[in-house]
């Protein structure tokens, strides 16, 4: 180290130690505080989760059970005390403050119909939204997973905040959800948000699995999001940072939004316990497609595949046309309602050094597959059993622990302690571009008169196989929070996030489908460790300048480190009846290592003028391992504006409008390249000469020396207001975001012989699109509510540059581009210029199509436009509540690919084998087989779907009284129970490439499956 | 105040950074320094054997994919096999209606480019680091690896490949070179393979294997030249019962041979007189070309599976040069040279060798070019050989392609493209000398 840079630290080192012993002699000299009670100014009922902030201070309290709060070590002085509360309007009052002194400042709060201002969590900490420029979107968590069919965490998302679509691949149990908030930011990089929980970063790979279940390659099919470990039930709250205007201090990787997820706390109180149970059926109500054949009994080599050309080609005579489905046919379908329970307990409660959550939840849950009676009982007659898993192939079990623990250790600061635990099990099927799956082997199956009842594969076939994926996840977070004196908190976090996963699959010898080498018996045995370690360091000091203007300042340091190591091992050609990799006659192993580290730092200046004008300003700073060299470090700026117009005394009395917010934003945020994309390096690989095997390296990776980060700068502008006596409010924000230095994974010309691709920071795109949040009461009576709440987006996507001399990137079958001017992903194809039945014989013929002869743009591939409607009625005076959420997506296509598959090469599709069928179809099937143009199966994939419903009937204190309970509750809920679309396949919302960053295909899906359960809550 | 935080906290972490706080460890790569020694040179000797067989045989490994070589895919092309799976990007192959965005044709033409650098990466590191380098018969076989990758790219593409380099940060791209060009620098590259003193060292049976290896590339790339005659003497030397094989083994899956996986998964299947033009793989019943009837389909549920038997496992090696092939080469100098029942003799010697019965002397030139070319194509089945073949048939014998490859109507719907060659996949567009292809000619 250079002696300048000792001297510096030293120099700084004596400065902060000096400052922390100050404010630490002046603390101890200055033991006053705040307290009082909240409670409800019609029924006099104390309030707990009252939010208490002093004014000017960074300190918030909250109430305990009896309503009370405490405000400890505060200095000398007036303050505005300042009471928040879900359902109740704001509340200030005056606290005058003298050393030494206990001052009793309590609060009645009226009842307000929708929410008008509430804490939020930042990266500097907690915030009244107010003070906070961006749209944050909050979600009660608590409350929707006690009267919402929630089976998984992306359900709590779903259709709750304006901008944010959660896209959920298909109704397989455990398969996972890709979710944008935004639209998508880059090109060749994540677009998945950020996660933190209670404060750290938390792992939330949207597919994390090795399993080889379909899609495009290992561990990129239907597998599940880590995020979806996380148990619903112990969610408090979720607040959604949307942009890089928000997400600045979060740093790079940030710039897709932030997630940040809160856990339930205790409150001080005795012990009050929760205890629900839940039990529902998982049901498939698809229509799937039919399967046409023609027939011609007198010529076996084309009896089943006589299509109209075949037979205007003289090669058959259609005496018939079969019509089949499978999986729509109750003797030959597998899909059958399974069964989903849920029972768990929870406790909370405390007292004022020290609080506590304690929870448990078992889950477990059976898709909707079953082995159809006809193959369960002719294996049962072979074998004289069937294996668990062949009868029931998709199953979900989970155990889910949570220990929260808070406690005051000294007046000036306290700890809290947030440490999770989940261990579950998950049985997969394959699906996605597969020949083993159900629905690929259903929709591209045989004749119902075959041997194989109309199946490719059988399901007895398909599922003697195995793909199981075993979590055991450990998530602790420790946080300590230190005021040393009125002016000045510090928060110091640390996290270790660390999932255990074991990916089996298993393919029992002479059992399984006749694929590849498979029937030969083969076992995979993968394990992985995920580690994300964070450290959290940060300071905010405020002061009140003049009785008008309040500063806050803060400043923090975070370190990040990502790790993940796994074991592959596999054995091929098993022995019948061996289980193992020893037994094996050919094994293998390997290992992978990827390790990132992330360091940085931020400050941030607010001043806020007359509690009604914040004006902030904030930098932040990052380094990263997956930096080129020739990089060093990234500087990302942000600024905003918060203006409570409705305050300013020239803004004067409304009767309609209540309060009225303008705000406006500024920030650049990014994403780091991938661990290694910078680098230029060799992989091993084996080979072999003169009957020796050796290992060798073939050439990985180009590399890029100057490889940086992305950064997307964001401009966002909006108002939040409340009209009509508080019963409605609405906010609006209109954003643009632009990224530049994009990264580009471009082609390498292949003539070079090194990597396929090399990433550039080369390209620049935008977003641009608003969003809308309306909360009302329509109705608000002693008897009766009704709540609406209606969010929405629209954005648009362009590219606007890829770089020179950079080609369109195509991928997904080829069939999607990005391309410069057009959306990002969209699809293309050659397009279908006309078709005539020249002849008139009724049929559309090879030479009566035309085709472009270049691609055209078609659309999008990810929908622009998302829409939810929430609904709650409340009825005889709360005691029955009825909700529901309507869930709309639109602007864009969806590939309609199995049925263009089903046409060739399979050949059962109607447009091939029915003369009935229109000639627009006949002439998309004939397009695709002559032309190979996919253009006819791009279809408009909007959807409107009945998202949820349920009911949930509170009973009289008398009838809970009885079982000794202070609650009790039932709840009927629904998920998907009805969808509106002009999509002619079996559901527009799935997605063959799974959570992939664009790619979307509708290619031997399962579709999405409804939900009823029924659950009780009870409260002790 | 941002130039005050940023003077103040830039350095810090830089400073925190310098401490190693950002220093990771990935054990999975290997570092351009790591290969800058004599262990290095070995290492990419080995890769470059890896890439060559990848390039040639394809991917075996289930696993991550299968991946098809130029093996299956000019064998495709050609009337060998007819694709019995679905993906649409092949089934372009077999139907010779390509689009230049085909993923398939990419990953094709692209890995047998990795193999060609990887060679000449090897060539410099043994040069470089070798311990011997003038005993070392590797470099002589690194460089007929890279002669034989630019046969095939030759033999497989249109005119208008480009060769391009990496050296050290910077990209040096080739020009496009005509099929001529293409098969010229592949003979000097066998020349120099010829010529290298660890190709001729005196009792050492590896280097007569790589003299004989760079013999019979040299044979077949004066043949693609039209020089039969030079292609005769540059395989004189070589013996019959000679071969040269890619090596594979049931594990690691790496090294699986992925004809054979290709075959047993029912992905490919044996063609019969594929499109009218094609040759009677099948029903000429020859032992040369050894297949199962499944009486069953393919993956696609609608294309009659006839397995490949040829390979019997994954451990089965795959010949890319042979003594069988010098008598071939041979052969069609006879024929050249207007000894049509010299070249007869020449076939029926071979043919003598596995007991197959003799031919009958062809009556004319016409007669007998059908009679070498099916020789070849049965005798070199499933090696790599037949669409270059075909293309000969074209390019050097007059015919025409609607004679010589499949026409009409394709069994999985529509007819037959025009292709005769695979067209530049668009990627080499980042290449900025490449115009694509140069023409479409055989």
């Amino acid at each position: 180290m250079k002696a300048g840079t000792r001297r510096w630290l030293l120099r700084t080192g004596r400065w902060v130690s000096a400052l922390l012993a100050a404010t630490v002699t002046l603390a101890e000299a200055q033991q006053s505080s705040i307290g009082g009670t909240v409670t409800d100014e019609a029924t006099g009922q104390p309030l707990e989760a009252a939010r208490v902030i002093l004014a000017g201070s960074n300190r918030i309290a909250e109430t305990n059970r009896e309503g009370r709060y405490t405000l400890r070590n505060v200095g000398p002085g007036t303050y505005a005390v300042r009471v928040l509360r879900l359902g109740y309007r704001p509340a200030t009052d005056s606290a005058v403050v003298a050393p030494g002194e206990e001052v009793t400042v309590d609060f009645a709060l009226t009842g307000a119909p929708v929410q008008l201002d509430e804490i939020v969590t930042t990266a500097t900490g907690e915030q009244r939204k107010l003070e906070v420029a961006n749209a944050v979107s909050t979600i009660d968590a608590a409350r929707v997973t006690e009267e919402s069919p929630i089976a998984e965490f992306g359900n709590l998302l779903s259709g709750r905040a304006a901008g944010v679509q959660v896209q959920k691949s298909g109704g397989t149990t455990g398969t996972g959800t890709r979710i944008r908030i935004r639209g998508s930011n880059s090109v060749s990089l994540s677009n998945e948000p950020l996660y933190y929980i209670d404060g750290i970063r938390m792992e939330s790979n949207p597919t994390s699995s090795s399993l080889d279940i379909g899609g495009f390659g290992s561990g990129v099919g239907a597998g599940p999001s880590r995020m979806n470990d996380l148990n619903p039930e112990d969610i408090e709250s979720i607040e959604i940072v949307k942009g890089p205007a928000a997400a600045t201090l979060y740093g790079i990787q940030a710039s897709n939004g932030v997630v940040r997820i809160t856990t339930k706390r205790g409150r001080a109180g005795k012990a009050r316990w929760n205890v629900y149970s839940e039990l529902g059926a998982v049901t498939d109500h698809n229509t799937y497609p039919i399967n046409y054949n023609g027939r011609d009994a007198d010529n076996p080599d084309f009896d089943g595949f006589c299509t109209l050309q075949f037979e205007l080609d003289g090669f058959c005579a259609q005496d018939s046309v079969s019509q089949f489905s499978p999986l729509d046919d109750p003797f030959t379908s597998p899909l059958k309602a399974g069964l989903r329970q849920q029972y768990g307990a929870n406790v909370s409660g405390g007292n004022e050094l020290l609080t506590y959550y304690l929870s448990a939840d078992y889950e477990n849950e059976d898709g909707v597959y079953r082995l159809p009676a006809f193959e369960e009982d002719s294996i049962r007659a072979d074998r004289g059993f069937v294996p668990d898993h062949q009868l029931r192939p998709n199953t979900l079990e989970r155990v889910s622990l949570r220990a929260n623990v808070g406690a005051n250790v000294h007046s000036n600061a306290d700890i809290q302690a947030n440490i999770g635990y989940t261990s579950s099990d998950t049985r997969f099927v394959e699906n996605d571009n597969s020949f083993l799956t159900i629905t690929g082997s259903a929709e591209a199956g045989g004749v119902p008169f075959d041997f194989n009842r109309g199946w490719f594969f059988t399901p007895a076939e398909l599922f003697a196989e195995l793909a199981n994926q075993g979590t055991e996840r450990f998530i602790g977070g420790l946080t300590g929070n230190w005021r040393p004196a009125s002016w000045l908190t510090t928060r110091a976090t640390l996290g270790y996030d660390v999932t255990n996963r074991t990916d089996i699959q298993f393919f029992p010898t002479g059992q399984v489908a006749d694929y590849l080498q498979n029937r030969l018996g083969a076992r995979s045995d993968n394990r992985f460790q995920t580690t994300q370690t964070s450290v959290d360091l940060a300071a905010t000091g405020r002061f009140r300048l003049s009785p008008a203007l309040a500063s806050k300042t803060s400043v923090g340091a975070q370190f990040y480190r990502d790790f993940v190591s796994g074991t592959f091992a596999t054995g091929r050609i098993l022995p019948a009846g061996s289980e193992t990799i020893s037994g094996a006659g050919v094994t293998e192993a390997r290992e992978e290592t990827v390790e990132s580290r992330s360091l940085g730092t931020y400050v941030e200046q607010e001043f806020g003028i007359k509690e009604r004008l914040f004006v902030t300003g904030a930098l932040r700073f990052d380094d990263n391992s997956a930096f080129g060299r020739n990089f060093d470090a990234t500087v990302y700026p942000k600024a905003s504006v918060s203006w409570l117009l409705s305050d300013e005394p020239f803004f004067g009395e409304s009767s309609w409008l209540g309060t009225l917010r303008l705000r406006g934003a500024l920030g650049v945020s990014g994403q780091q390249p991938g661990t290694t994309d910078a680098l230029r390096y060799y992989t091993a690989v084996a080979g072999k000469r003169g009957n020796v095997a050796g290992t060798g390296v073939t050439f990985a990776n180009l590399g890029n020396p100057g490889l940086k980060p992305e950064r997307s700068r964001e401009i966002e502008l909006g108002f939040d207001t409340s009209l009509l006596n508080d019963r409605l409010s609405l906010e609006f924000t209109y954003f643009t975001k632009t990224t530049r230095d994009a990264l580009i994974e471009r082609n390498v010309s292949p003539d070079l012989g090194v990597s396929e691709s090399q990433f550039f920071n080369l390209g620049e795109l935008r977003n641009y699109g608003a969003e809308l949040a309306i909360n009302t009461r329509i109705i608000d009576a002693p008897s009766m509510a009704w709540d609406l709440a209606l969010s929405g987006s629209v954005y648009n996507n362009r590219l606007i540059e890829l770089g020179e001399g950079v080609e369109p990137i195509v991928f997904g079958f080829g069939l999607q581009r990005h391309v410069e001017g057009y959306p990002l992903g969209g699809y293309w194809a050659r397009p279908i210029t006309g078709f005539d039945d020249a002849n008139g014989n009724g049929i559309i013929e090879a030479g009566e199509v035309t085709v472009g002869d270049t691609a055209e743009f078609r659309g999008r591939a990810l929908p622009n436009k998302e829409a939810s409607l929430n609904s709650t009625l409340t009825i005889f005076g709360g005691t029955v509540r009825i909700g529901t959420q309507f869930d709309y997506r639109g602007g864009h296509y969806i590939d309609n690919a199995i049925e263009s598959f089903r046409c060739t090469p399979v050949f059962n599709c109607r447009g091939l084998n029915d003369r009935t069928a229109p000639l627009e179809e006949q002439a998309k099937a004939q397009a695709v087989l002559n032309e190979a143009t996919e253009w006819g199966y791009y279809e408009p994939a909007w959807f409107i779907k009945l998202r949820e419903l349920s009911v949930t009937v509170n009973a009289p204190d008398a009838w809970a009284r009885r079982f000794r309970a202070s609650r009790l509750s039932l709840t009927l809920a629904g998920r998907n129970l009805w969808t509106i679309t002009d999509y002619s396949g079996v559901d527009p919302e799935v997605n063959a490439f799974a959570q992939d960053n664009f790619a979307t295909s509708d290619f031997e899906s399962q579709p999405q499956v409804q939900y009823w359960t029924a659950r009780i809550n009870v409260g002790f | 105040m941002a130039t005050m935080y940023r003077s103040l906290l830039i350095p810090a972490l830089l400073l925190v950074a310098a401490c190693g706080l950002l220093d990771t460890n990935q054990p999975d790569i290997v570092e351009p320094d790591d290969v800058d020694s004599p262990a290095g040179a070995d290492a990419l000797y080995i890769g470059a054997i890896a890439d060559f067989v990848l390039a040639h045989d394809g991917d075996g490994d289930v696993d991550v994919g299968l991946t098809d070589g130029h093996v299956l895919e000019s064998g495709l092309m050609a009337d060998e096999f007819v694709l019995s799976t679905t993906p649409p990007t092949q089934q372009e192959i077999d139907q010779r209606r390509i689009f230049t965005n085909n993923s398939t044709l990419f990953v094709y033409y692209h890995y047998l480019h990795r193999a060609r650098a990887a060679a000449e990466r090897a060539t410099a590191a043994l040069r470089e680091f070798g311990a011997a380098p003038d005993e070392d018969f590797r470099i002589g076989e690194m460089l007929s690896l890279d002669g034989l990758t630019r046969i095939y790219l030759g033999e497989a593409f249109c005119s208008g490949v480009s060769f391009s380099r990496v050296e050290g940060d910077e990209q040096v791209f080739g020009e496009p070179q005509t099929t001529e060009q293409i098969f010229q620098s592949a003979v000097a590259l066998f020349d120099a393979a010829l010529a290298e003193p660890g190709t001729n060292l005196a009792e050492s049976d590896a280097a007569l294997e790589i003299f004989n290896l760079a013999s019979v590339g040299k044979g077949r790339a004066l043949l693609n030249l039209g020089d039969a005659a030079g292609a005769a003497a540059a395989v004189a030397t070589v013996p019959t019962e000679f071969a040269f094989f890619n090596e594979h083994a049931e594990s690691p899956a790496q090294l699986k041979n992925a004809i054979f996986a290709y075959s047993d998964g029912w992905l490919w299947s044996v063609s019969d007189l594929e499109g009218d033009n094609g040759l009677p793989f099948r029903t000429a019943e020859d032992s040369r070309v050894l297949f199962e009837d499944t009486e069953d389909v393919g993956l696609d549920g609608s294309t009659p599976q006839f397995t490949l038997l040829n390979y019997e496992g994954f451990d089965a090696p795959v010949v890319i040069a042979s003594g069988l092939e010098a008598r071939l080469i041979e052969a069609e100098a006879l024929l050249a040279g207007g000894d049509l029942p010299g070249m007869t003799s020449a076939l029926n010697d071979l043919r003598d060798l596995s007991g197959l019965d003799p031919l009958d002397n062809p009556g004319n030139e016409d007669e007998a070019v059908d009679q070498l070319f099916s020789e070849r194509a049965f005798w070199l089945f499933a090696t790599g050989h037949r669409l270059g073949d075909m293309r000969r048939l074209i390019r050097q014998y007059g015919r025409d392609a609607e004679t010589v490859f499949p026409v009409g109507s394709y069994l999985k719907g529509g007819s037959y493209g025009p292709d005769v060659n695979m067209p530049l996949p668009q990627e080499v567009q980042n290449n900025p000398n490449s115009v694509g292809c140069l023409d479409r000619n055989a």
